[in-house]
């Protein structure tokens, strides 16, 4: 768990070097938030004692402080953080025991509750007044795929998080480096990320939005969104992924799905979570799946690789008629003329 | 100086009588009022929650939804109290459906009269009532069960349960999500405006629901060897 | 011949994509709350989730379907006022009847564990509820066949959702005053968040 915070505090490093002290404002409110509502909602459930090195309430403020815009009204990390706790978390039987990633769960009630107010962002390196909410609206690149329009970034800004998004969302070098560092140390399994990025992608180069080819296509769907950074930070959650690594590529395959769909169909910027809540409701029956699906394999490639084994001699010969007649037809054309 | 056996401590007594719960002392009293407190039609049983959850974001729908639900249900089980036993469950579902639906008609002229544009406000959910799952689940199971007057406060109990807790979860709402009451806007309130939707009714009532069980837990006692523990009580269905 | 494979295939895609939009966007326990006690009590009783929601897609689509004809014959009658609900009661006993008739020809096995069950499939809000949003919204035969199998399907899917959870909502993990009913509704109300990610406001029946 230490090991996210320090990624997150990297991510949170990037946040406060675009947007400024604002951002680091933000933060404060949402951990004190966090710590009051954790103190409360522990003492309800009957557990006096805060565990050791338990940062789960830490890591669910920094990730809503750093997927809210940089310009946002205080109050609403603090409802964020209550609701994502309140709901999400404590119900469920608090650290280790959540079905649903609470971050997630707090981000998507706000999200739909005041739209008009969580999805204004502006350009990187504004200065942002400490206390105001005044800013130069810009669109996201998701706003503008939305929109059917093509998104001008660059690769070198696309890599450095020079666009404008959420707070902590749009830094697509650091997101990678934090993954590869959390994947190195194991902290997250490669499955998830890999098999989102894989559905995702699919739906990228088979369905593009813009009209300036696939590597572009690519690009922008990749770094729209919150798709990154949910693939690094939440869709990893121990507590609400499947237990066996079969079950985790179909759990990242169904999210990344998932995502896509809501990110065409869907109402705001917000489809990766969204999709993320229902495919953690589905992490039991992705292993299930998993392990059913991977005995049906295992037995018909077996089957087949027996019938390959007894009847090898018979289907060389056919190939090798097929492939003489080919042959002979060939010369026998080139001989006419 | 040994205990004379004939006249036992009587402080002892005192104290084994004091380590009864509240639920043991008041079992009788508590019982009777069932529906409406510890075992709760919505809270508890978990019946008729699509009104709570959807209509039951204004103080206007739940009241009349409340009054129509307390009408319908009253009156659809006392008619189909006379339908003999002998005639199986599923046939008789129809029957209870069918007088609840013919009494629907008389039931929504009421309520409409007392409070206006009740039949718009609540929209399909005041015919939804019809087959709600007091009618279709409790009715033989529980209700028909019974002789007639205690069946009758049975019935009141649930409906009562039901009224209670969808004008206090409308009341919520409509406060917590357009800062009124009874459509009378109060100025400069804070609200929530998705506490008006589906998901926050979901949420509102289950944990409005863990509080009646906490409640529950506290007059009972927490003990597993206590048997009137809530988790050792009787089936909540029945 | 080829005119008829047309009409008919294009029909068929006018009404998967009817039932989609209110499986996905208008589903029956995450958006309209339809039935929900209903699913909670097969749930609870862990009898046949999917053989319930089967025969609650057939009594949805016979119900489209009668009223679809009565509509056709009696214009006036399933107009939504205070007398048709009844006539919609009506027809789900028929469609019930039916079903028990039905059951007459499935092995015992089965039907003991469907006989119990099969009067809450017929008498819940869901099938009710679909004939009476129908009739609101005044909708043309083949909209209102697609709306009854995608609130069938839709309750399917979302009990399947609600039952995938459920013997870990009922374990020792949860704390005891959320156990069980509590919890499950919380549940069901953040998937339901997640469903409303489909669309923005709130739906007008």
């Amino acid at each position: 768990m230490s090991d996210v915070v320090i990624t997150l505090l990297a991510v949170l490093a990037v946040a406060v070097f675009y947007y400024g002290p604002r951002v680091l404002i933000t933060l404060a409110v949402s951990l004190a938030t966090a710590f009051i509502t954790e103190f409360i909602c522990l003492r309800l459930i009957g557990q006096k004692k805060h565990e050791k090195y338990d940062f789960s309430h830490i890591i669910t403020a920094l990730i809503i402080t750093l997927l809210l815009p940089p310009a946002v009204e205080f109050w609403m990390p603090a409802v964020s953080v209550i609701v994502a706790l309140c709901v999400a978390k404590f119900p469920f039987g608090g650290l280790g025991n959540n079905i649903f990633n609470p971050a997630a769960a707090g981000l998507a009630f706000v999200g739909l509750c005041w739209p008009e107010l969580i999805f204004k962002y502006c350009a990187p390196g504004t200065t942002l007044s400490l206390f105001s909410t005044q800013i130069v609206e810009k669109a996201s690149p998701l706003d503008t795929l939305a929109k059917e329009g093509t998104p001008r970034i660059d690769y070198m800004d696309a890599l450095l998080g020079n666009f404008p998004g959420a707070a902590g969302a749009t830094a697509v070098m650091v997101l990678a480096a934090c993954g590869i560092y959390l994947i190195l140390r194991r902290t997250i399994s490669i499955e998830i990320p890999l098999t989102i990025f894989a559905a995702s992608s699919f739906f990228a180069v088979v369905h593009q939005r813009v009209n300036t080819g696939y590597a572009d296509s690519l690009m922008y769907e990749t770094i729209a969104g919150t798709l990154i950074f949910g693939a690094v930070f939440m869709a990893n959650d121990p507590s609400t992924i499947p237990h066996t690594s079969k079950g985790r590529l179909i759990f990242g395959a169904l999210l990344g799905v998932f995502a896509m769909l809501f990110r065409y169909f869907g109402v705001n910027d917000f489809g990766f979570l969204y999709a993320l809540l229902i495919v953690n409701a589905l992490s039991d029956f992705c292993d299930r799946a998993g392990e059913k699906l991977a005995k049906y394999i295992k037995r018909y490639a077996e089957r087949l690789w027996g019938f390959i084994r007894r009847n090898i001699k018979t289907l060389l010969l056919k190939l090798k008629k097929v492939v003489g007649s080919y042959i002979a037809n060939i010369v026998r054309k080139g001989g006419e003329r | 100086m040994s205990r004379n056996r004939r006249s036992p401590d009587k402080n002892n007594n005192k104290k084994r009588k004091n380590r009864r719960s509240f639920y043991q002392r008041h079992k009788k009293f508590l019982t009777q009022i069932e529906g409406l407190f510890l075992s709760n039609t919505v809270l508890e049983r978990g019946l008729v929650v699509a009104t709570v959850i959807i209509r039951g974001n204004s103080l206007k729908n739940a009241v009349g939804l409340g009054l129509a639900f307390a009408l319908l249900s009253f009156f659809t089980v006392c008619v189909t109290y006379v339908v003999p036993t002998t005639i199986p469950n599923n046939f008789r579902a129809i029957i209870n459906t069918l007088v609840s639906a013919g009494l629907f008609i008389p039931v929504a002229m009421i309520t409409n009269l007392i409070i206006t544009d009740i039949s718009v406000s609540a929209g399909i959910f005041l015919p939804l009532l019809i087959t709600n799952s007091l009618i279709v689940g409790l009715s033989s199971s529980r209700f028909h069960k019974k002789r007639f007057v205690p069946m009758m406060v049975d019935l009141i109990n649930h409906v009562l349960g039901f009224a209670v807790v969808i004008c206090f979860v409308g009341f919520l709402r409509e406060l917590v999500g357009r800062g009124s009451v009874w459509g009378a806007v109060i100025p400069n309130f804070p609200t929530i405006p998705a506490v008006l939707l589906p998901f926050s009714g979901f949420i509102i009532v289950g944990l409005f629901a863990a509080v009646l069980k906490k409640i529950r837990f506290r007059l009972a006692g927490e003990g597993e060897e206590n048997p009137e523990n809530p988790e050792n009580l009787k089936n909540p269905e029945n | 011949m080829a005119d008829f494979m047309d009409f008919l295939t294009k029909y068929i895609f006018l009404v998967a994509a009817v039932a989609l939009h209110v499986i996905i966007i208008e589903n029956t326990i995450f958006t309209c709350a339809l039935g929900t006690s209903t699913a909670l009590f097969i749930i609870r009783k862990k009898r046949g989730v999917l053989v319930f929601g089967a025969i609650l897609t057939f009594m949805t689509l016979f119900s489209s379907f009668i009223v679809i004809i009565i509509n056709a014959l009696f214009p006036y009658l399933s107009d939504y006022n205070i007398y048709s609900p009844f006539i919609f009661v009506f027809i789900i006993s028929v469609a019930y009847l039916l079903v028990l008739l039905g059951l007459r020809f499935v092995p015992q096995k089965i039907k003991s564990r469907i006989i119990p069950m099969v009067h809450m499939s017929a008498f819940n809000c869901a099938v009710l509820g679909a004939l009476l949003i129908g009739a609101t919204r005044d909708m043309n035969p083949v909209e209102f066949i697609g709306l009854g199998l995608g609130m069938g399907i839709g309750f399917t899917l979302a009990t399947f959702l609600i039952s995938v959870s459920h013997d870990y909502l009922y374990s020792e993990n949860i704390p005891k005053a959320f156990r069980g009913y509590p919890v499950t509704l919380v549940y069901i109300g953040i998937l339901s968040l997640a469903f409303y990610g489909f669309i923005a406001s709130e739906l007008q029946f």
